[in-house]
């Protein structure tokens, strides 16, 4: 009988602690999960500006425009571009861009060879570009899609001894991209981007250094 | 999920450059609308007429090295009555020799003036003189398949012009030897018509006051005729001309190309 009640009583303490540990596990698992969310890479009211190169620019001419005149040749330059981005909310942050390349294109009249003629371009954008960033509970990685807009300033100069009005030069006009891309910070405050998409006037794809504040 | 959303950005990066085309290869038919104003050297010679050795092929082959091959500012137009060449005239040939009034051997003109071969040089300086820039180019492409020619056209009005605007498109063909009457032993013979397409002397409409950038494209088929020698020494000469609706005679060449 003495036995008996030494084994339940062992046993209501095995239950109790067995209870307890688990009430600790659970608080324990909940304060982690508050304190992991407050770990992000992006965050409302910080400042973030990038310096980086792109390629793959979509020419805002169609090359079949001029190839009705000879053979084309487009040499492209390599753009490059600052953008800096405020964080208005944990999701969202609001930014500028400033792009700049140079392209020529030169075109070759096969029915007389001496006649090579073109247009140098030097563009200028000049963007707006809202971020969406995806909170990761990474602090050090950013996920974001931006979507830059704006003004492509369009500087065309004809080349050529043989140029004869045959196209109107470029005009400055809309340029847009949506990029899908990533932050990736080596410090809390140094790290580098890259971002892909789809656009027109703008690099399809950017990379770069990239510094909070 | 952390690793799906952390994949969003090389997934961007590889549509980005699934989505990015490579650049046509130019080939050698590339169609070259010239923004060059090239005049048209007319030709009315025959390999029997003794004059148009003496006097004509020397002065048309140097005439047509310097405007044609080397200055690249004028296309010929070569023709020939039933000749050791030119059997049978090609359809069209007549309207022309009688629209220039090329009743004899030699004859040649410059755009749309008669002159014999050896004043001719200073026809085809104001020729060119009178057409300092080009309001409007042509260019064309070619396959053929036997002694069938397929001809694309493409024309080009850069500036606004007024007026009823035809298209003439011809074959000429190039490296023919033959023996010419003046001339000692075989001799060369470049330009010599073969065909008018559709059998019209100065082409078919293709535009009517035309308004600036206007793109008029072409397609004709011709079917050379057995005497050509070689029908890869072909070429297609398309000639632009601004026509009297009236009269239906051609008031000026507007530009001319050879491919």
């Amino acid at each position: 009988m003495k036995l008996k009640a030494i084994f339940l009583l062992v046993l209501c303490a095995l239950f109790a602690a067995g209870d307890l540990s688990a009430e600790e596990m659970k608080k324990k698992r909940r304060k982690k999960k508050k304190k992991r969310g407050k770990v992000v890479a992006f965050k409302a009211g910080q400042m973030d500006v990038g310096l980086g190169a792109g390629f793959l620019v979509k020419e805002n001419y169609s090359k079949s425009d001029y190839s009705i005149y000879g053979e084309t040749e487009t040499k492209g330059g390599f753009p490059f571009g600052f953008r800096a981005e405020f964080g208005a909310t944990e999701f969202l942050g609001i930014g500028v861009y400033v792009g700049m390349y140079k392209d020529e294109i030169t075109i070759t009249d096969v029915t007389a060879p001496d006649n090579i003629y073109g247009y140098k371009h030097k563009y200028t954008q000049i963007c707006v570009r809202p971020a969406f960033h995806v909170p990761l509970g990474m602090k050090k990685l950013d996920p974001y899609v931006g979507i830059p807009f704006g003004l492509n300033k369009v500087k065309a100069t004809p080349t050529g001894v043989g140029f004869n009005y045959v196209q109107e030069p470029l005009k400055s006009g809309f340029c847009w991209a949506i990029h899908a891309g990533a932050n990736l910070y080596f410090t809390d405050n140094i790290g580098a981007f890259v971002e892909g998409g789809y656009g027109s006037g703008l690099p399809m794809v950017n990379f770069g250094v990239v510094a909070k504040f | 999920m952390k690793k799906f959303l952390a994949l969003i950005p090389a997934a961007a990066l590889a549509f980005t450059f699934a989505g990015c085309k490579k650049d046509d290869v130019a080939s050698t038919d590339v169609i070259s609308v010239s923004s060059v104003y090239k005049c048209v050297v007319w030709e009315y010679s025959a390999t029997w007429c003794n004059p148009c050795g003496v006097y004509g092929y020397d002065t048309m082959h140097s005439m047509m090295n310097n405007y044609g091959n080397i200055q690249r500012k004028a296309v010929g137009i070569f023709m020939h009555p039933s000749d050791d060449i030119v059997d049978n005239e090609p359809e069209g040939q007549d309207d022309i020799t009688a629209f220039f009034g090329m009743s004899g051997t030699p004859s040649a003109g410059a755009n749309l003036v008669e002159a014999y071969p050896t004043y001719l040089k200073p026809k085809i300086d104001q020729a060119l003189a009178a057409h300092p820039t080009a309001t409007a180019g042509v260019g064309m492409a070619y396959t053929l398949s036997g002694n069938t020619m397929t001809i694309t056209t493409k024309t080009v009005f850069f500036e606004a012009l007024t007026g009823t605007y035809h298209l003439g498109v011809y074959v000429t063909e190039d490296k023919i030897m033959n023996d010419q009457s003046g001339q000692t032993g075989d001799v060369e013979f470049n330009d010599i018509l073969r065909a008018c397409a559709g059998g019209n002397a100065f082409g078919t409409n293709i535009a009517v006051n035309p308004a600036k950038g206007t793109k008029v494209d072409g397609n004709y088929t011709v079917t050379l005729p057995s005497e050509t020698r070689v029908p890869a020494n072909c070429h297609v000469v398309c000639v632009i001309y601004k026509m009297d609706p009236a009269t239906g005679e051609p008031t000026d060449i507007i530009n001319s190309n050879k491919y």
